[in-house]
């Protein structure tokens, strides 16, 4: 995250091999993306205590929040659920996001949870992330949750665009435009994940010039990058390894024309170290930061953190 | 009731390859369970006959194995081939998903602990309840955490 209102951050999602990168090659970076889900266990809705922060992560992250920026990326507000929103996670995201002085907060288009009678807690995760149709129903549902969102976190609020695998046939919109209508409306941001959308292209021939040049470009305040693999027939979002060329292309192109970019954050699985090293993760942020500077785009003289 | 059949049916199939094989087969009838628009029907119909089905079936198994195997590794690894058909029976018999690391890993237990197949083998429950202790220890949370504003 940018200090500067004229500058880009680069940074990084923490995972659980955040802290043995960078103990192991220290990374200049602006700020830290953190899932603050995956820092809770959760025992559901109307439980006397519901929330409660995991000791051994919250050790393992604590150096790092107390040295970088934090920006909040939630994974299970389900803001598209057909269920009413969980006001109980909102409000405790919004405590948490207070807690760390985070400038905004993100969430996924899409929905995580569907209403189950038979689960202890009346609904259940579906596994993972599913899309919403981008149509007028959809804009009718999320405009008052967007609005309640941003009145109890008190910050402003970005919306991810989303993978899917299995496209939903006959949409009313598209979702650069569903995106645009959501920002008039509800007053939302954007967080442009590229690599969603060059999964999309891969996949599903999703023309990237065609959707960049629908979506306003000016409601972009983050970036995600990340890499992928192919699973089952299909190029997914898995987060494996590196940033494939075609995203840093797609950087280079994109970010010198969002006005309002803050942020470009790398995400990667932690069992990509495996695959990768230690190493090339953290040297991931420094070919972030060259392609930004390539493409023109002001970039922050950032912090070299080593845990 | 629309919305919510359209997501619950989209959730349903995407936990039950089963269920994908009977709407290729026999198409929207399959879905009288679920009260959906005739768009919906069309939508859900093209969504499980497409190619990219498999992915989804595939991601959903991978991420709720996922908790089962950081929480439980040496239990899964003893299970050897009995591993496979007791996860689709797990994942059939509970319906409580939250992907939460130890709920899932003490749900997966607490079936194991019960399967009739299972109860006469000592050594895996003396397993099973050694894998669920680290895990209490590993999750332990903070004490203290604020109260949460419900209004």
């Amino acid at each position: 995250m940018s200090r500067d209102a004229s500058t880009v951050g680069v940074g990084l999602l923490f995972n659980p091999v955040v802290p043995a990168v960078l103990d192991a090659c220290p990374a200049d970076l602006d700020h830290l993306a953190v899932i603050p889900e995956a820092l809770w266990v959760d025992d559901g809705p109307g439980s006397p205590r519901r929330f409660a922060e995991i000791t051994q992560t919250a050790l393992s992250i604590a150096p790092l929040l107390d040295r970088l920026p934090v920006v909040a990326h939630g994974i299970s507000l389900s803001i598209g659920s057909a269920m009413p929103l969980d006001d109980e996670h909102l409000h405790q995201m919004a405590a948490w996001c207070d807690q760390h002085a985070v400038p905004w907060y993100s969430e996924h288009l899409g929905f995580f949870a569907v209403a189950d009678a038979a689960s202890r807690v009346g609904r259940r995760h579906t596994g993972l992330g599913l899309p919403l149709a981008c149509d007028r129903e959809t804009l009718d549902l999320l405009v008052p949750r967007i609005r309640r969102i941003r009145r109890i976190t008190g910050r402003p609020f970005l919306l991810e665009n989303g993978v899917n695998y299995t496209p939903i046939v006959d949409q009313e919109m598209s979702e650069p435009a569903l995106l645009n209508r959501l920002a008039t409306h509800a007053g939302s941001e954007v967080l442009l994940d590229l690599h969603n959308l060059y999964v999309e292209s891969v996949n599903h021939g999703l023309d990237l010039d065609d959707y960049v040049g629908e979506l306003d470009l000016g409601l972009v305040r983050e970036i995600h990058v990340a890499g992928g693999m192919r699973l089952a027939g299909m190029y997914t979002d898995s987060h494996s390894g590196l940033v494939p060329d075609a995203v840093r292309q797609l950087l280079a192109a994109v970010a010198p024309r969002c006005a309002n970019l803050a942020a470009v954050t790398f995400e990667f699985h932690e069992s990509s170290v495996l695959a990768v090293g230690l190493a090339p993760l953290a040297e991931e942020i420094d070919r972030l930061r060259a392609v930004l500077r390539a493409a023109g785009v002001r970039v922050t003289e950032a912090i070299r953190v080593a845990c | 009731m629309s919305l919510a059949d359209f997501q619950r049916a989209l959730a349903d199939h995407i936990a039950s390859p089963t269920r994908c094989a009977a709407v290729r087969a026999r198409g929207a009838e399959a879905l009288a369970d679920y009260e959906l628009s005739q768009r919906e029907l069309r939508r859900l119909v093209a969504m499980v006959e497409h190619r990219g089905m498999s992915t989804n079936c595939t991601l959903y198994r991978a991420n709720r194995l996922t908790p089962l195997a950081r929480t439980l590794p040496a239990t899964c690894v003893r299970l050897g081939e009995r591993f496979g058909p007791l996860l689709d029976e797990f994942f059939a018999a509970v319906v409580d998903c939250d992907l939460q690391w130890k709920g899932e890993g003490v749900r997966f237990a607490r079936f194991l602990s019960e399967h009739p197949s299972l109860s006469d083998d000592v050594e895996l429950q003396s397993l099973i309840a050694e894998e669920v202790a680290a895990a209490a220890v590993r999750y332990t949370t903070l004490p203290g955490q604020p109260a949460i504003n419900r209004s």
